[in-house]
């Protein structure tokens, strides 16, 4: 528990380190309260909200970044027991690999890595 | 030490050319490259906005109600005042009482009149949907690009449709007509003789190319050769620095990779572009002579309206800042190099 | 080590390390006033600080209708994410906090800068801001995993996650020099999860900030100071990942700790003046089709050492 204990205190110290950042901002700034400006849009008015659905054309990348990541969480813990288990060990998870490997270059062949 | 003496000893710079500002612009840029004063992206990172080449119309003023203050604005249309009028506007960042003055004088901007209606949150409408180039129906924002914007030709806008970061369309217009650069480099010629000025004005193209690429140190480095070029009498090792440009920016396979397919017209491409300006630099110093520069088109808007559309955003970029020197004139093939 | 010792370490890492972020922001400058042709001089050297001071006193500034919270949150997670991530790495012998699986902790700390930069890049509301942050998101997805990998693969060569003992398995061998590959991948994901350099699309010009935008005053420091963490956090964790740790001869381990610290972030920070933006659009398909299997094949080449 005790780096537990040290994380927290790390974790008030440096929200600390930011919020002195702020209140210095305050009183040296010229103004405490924020500006209120429009988007940048090189000199012209905005003519709607820019939070909107973004077409997110790398979706297919998310799939399989999800597909490998899962098989990742398990790795760690794998890597301790790697010398004691052996052989086997490095058989199973590198085959469970190829396959996921195999599915990456039918990802890019079929032109999922690639969106312009 | 006084504050903001130390803290605006390199004030941020929004630099922005209106049409016919190109020699005011290659001046402030040596001056706040030898001043070591950051040029900023957009005007939240600014303190001071300088237009080069007057004023440039609503758009100026619009964006300078976005800069956050300290603040301080000038045109600047006579290349000989750039280091006098950027002291000035140093100042007036200092006088931090004036400043928050000013600070407190600032209104939130009025978009629209109907602030209360709960379907446009600050009298702005959400996005709305329209079709894509697959059929699919998604988001579409407007974003116009230019002509207050960095590293931007003087004069261009484009008024895109965007959905995610590809531009659905574009539709391409310019303020204060077809080459506002042509008269400063045709001058140019006349002064340094017509080698070093071509020489210069694609080493300008191509430091805006570099900006917008991201590769910071050698878009210093260009601009420092186009500014030695341009002087009455360029330092001795100008030609090598030229030649050390041309290896390392010529030959990076980086950036080769990144403009590489990007607005390919006729097998050429953002990538044998540049490569192109590079060689013809450097031929033109060797030999004396300027290079001709055939444009990539008769109808140069016509080609950029055309090549955006469907585009990502940075290769829209990259492909704007390749057709440079035909936008704003700084290459004009047949009339004017013979 | 004792829980004051403890307790003095928790108070003082987050100094520490704004103080080795300095130092980055410090050769940044010197490297920038060198490409423009001036001078380098004491006072480049301090342009962090005058860099601080001018964001103290520029207002800050929002946009009409902002996610104001998200996106304050946003960039300070920046900042929180680095100190914790630091907190796991020994500074000569013992780390602040010493976990088991403190290997695992750095990358947990790390996947919070996905949320973190996303939200500051949709806070703004606005387009350019909108862009930067899923420019980010895609660049994750090409680091990430190949970073996870270089970090499985420094464990499996000591037996442990614990970054202490990686350190100490190191003895005699740098890791650096049977793992090549790891340590080459771990400092490009360093470059792109600190959004710096050649990873700096996010941010780019061409999207006139991306998601540093709209930030002025204060907001924009605490991103940015958060992004100088991040990249001092990274190489600092290099060392004992990959650079032996502590060890070396005469000097105190924390010396020596300090000085590969210092030379692996030179490295990370000339990396921004020597190469162009890589376009995150060109790099998924190079990291996913080269990168990914060249650090596999790392991993394997190591697990067969180890059995």
């Amino acid at each position: 528990m005790a780096e537990l204990g040290a994380a927290l205190v790390l974790l008030i110290v440096a929200s600390a380190v930011l919020c002195v950042l702020y209140a210095v901002g305050m009183f040296v700034s010229v103004g405490r309260d924020p500006l209120v400006a429009e988007p940048f849009l090189s000199g012209h008015a905005p003519t709607e909200h820019a939070v909107s659905r973004y077409h997110v054309r790398w979706y297919a990348v998310t799939l399989l970044f999800l597909a490998f990541d899962m098989e990742m969480v398990f790795m760690y813990p794998w890597a301790l027991v790697v010398a004691d288990i052996g052989l086997s060990a490095v058989v199973e998870m590198f085959g469970f690999l190829a396959v996921l490997l195999v599915g990456v270059l039918y990802a890019w062949r079929e032109g999922a890595l690639r969106w312009t | 030490m006084d504050l903001s003496r130390f803290a605006f000893a390199r004030p941020h710079v929004l630099l922005i050319e209106a049409p016919g500002g190109t020699g005011a612009r290659l001046a402030l840029e040596r001056v706040l490259r030898e001043r070591g004063c950051p040029l900023a992206d957009s005007p939240a990172d600014a303190d001071i906005l300088a237009v080069a080449g007057g004023p440039l119309e609503q758009f100026a003023d619009r964006v300078w109600e976005q800069l956050p203050g300290p603040r301080a604005r000038f045109d600047l249309s006579d290349p000989e005042y750039a280091a006098a009028e950027l002291d000035g506007a140093a100042g007036q960042l200092r006088e931090l009482s004036r400043q928050r003055a000013d600070a407190a004088s600032r209104r939130p901007p009025l978009l629209s009149e109907s602030d209360m209606d709960m379907d446009m949150p600050a009298g702005l409408q959400m996005a709305d949907r329209e079709p894509d180039r697959d059929g699919l129906q998604l988001d579409v924002l407007h974003l116009p690009w230019g002509p207050a914007l960095p590293w931007w030709p003087a004069g261009l806008v484009v008024h895109s449709r965007m959905q995610g970061d590809v531009l659905a369309d574009a539709q391409v217009s310019r303020i204060g007509g077809e080459t506002p650069a042509a008269g400063f480099w045709l001058a140019a010629a006349d002064s340094v003789g017509p080698a070093r000025a071509g020489a210069a004005a694609r080493l300008d193209s191509l430091t805006r190319l570099l900006a917008v690429a991201g590769w910071e140190a050698e878009r210093l480095r260009a601009q420092r050769i186009r500014d030695d070029l341009l002087s009455a009498e360029p330092p001795a090792q100008t030609h090598q620095a030229l030649r050390r440009l041309h290896r390392r920016v010529g030959r990076s396979s980086t950036l080769a990779r990144m403009c590489a397919g990007v607005a390919g017209n006729g097998g050429v491409d953002v990538t044998a572009r540049y490569r192109q300006w590079l060689t013809d630099a450097v031929a033109a110093v060797d030999t004396g002579a300027d290079p001709p520069a055939a444009a990539p088109a008769e109808d140069i808007s016509g080609l950029l309206t055309e090549l955006l559309t469907g585009t990502e955003l940075s290769a829209a970029r990259l492909l704007v800042a390749s057709l440079d020197p035909w936008l704003s004139g700084a290459l004009v093939s047949g009339g004017r190099r013979v | 080590m004792s829980d004051g010792l403890l307790l003095w370490g928790a108070l003082l890492l987050p100094f520490g390390l704004l103080l080795v972020a300095a130092a980055a922001a410090s050769m940044s400058a010197a490297l920038g006033d060198a490409a423009a042709g001036r001078p380098v001089t004491g006072l480049t050297l301090v342009q962090p600080v005058q860099e601080a001071a001018r964001l103290l006193v520029v207002r800050r500034r929002r946009t009409v209708h902002p996610d104001a919270l998200l996106w304050r949150v946003g960039g300070g997670t920046l900042f929180l994410t680095a100190v914790l991530a630091a907190a796991v790495v020994p500074i000569g012998q013992t780390p602040v906090v010493r976990s088991e699986v403190g290997v695992v902790w750095f990358n947990a700390a790390e996947t919070l800068l996905w949320a973190a930069l996303w939200l500051t890049g949709w806070g703004a509301n606005s387009a350019l801001g909108l862009v930067g942050g899923y420019r980010f998101l895609a660049q994750a997805l090409a680091y990430e995993l190949p970073m996870m990998l270089a970090l499985i693969t420094a464990a499996l060569g000591a037996g442990s996650l614990d970054v202490v003992q990686v350190a100490a398995a190191q003895d005699g061998l740098w890791f650096v020099v049977w793992m090549p590959v790891a340590f080459a991948v771990f400092l490009i994901a360093a470059l792109g999860f600190s959004f710096w350099g050649p990873f700096s699309h996010p941010v780019g010009a061409d999207a006139a900030g991306g998601v540093l935008a709209e930030l002025s005053g204060v907001d924009r420091l605490v991103v940015l100071i958060g992004r100088y963490a991040w990249l001092a956090a990274a190489a600092g964790m290099s060392v004992p990942l990959f650079l032996g740790g502590g060890a070396g001869p005469l000097l105190p381990s924390w010396l020596w700790w300090l000085a590969k610290t210092l030379a692996v972030l030179a490295l990370l920070v000339w990396a921004r003046w020597r190469w162009p933006v890589v376009r995150v659009d060109r790099f998924e398909e190079i990291a996913w089709v080269v990168l990914l299997p060249a650090v596999l094949l790392q991993t394997l080449v190591v697990s067969l050492v180890v059995i």
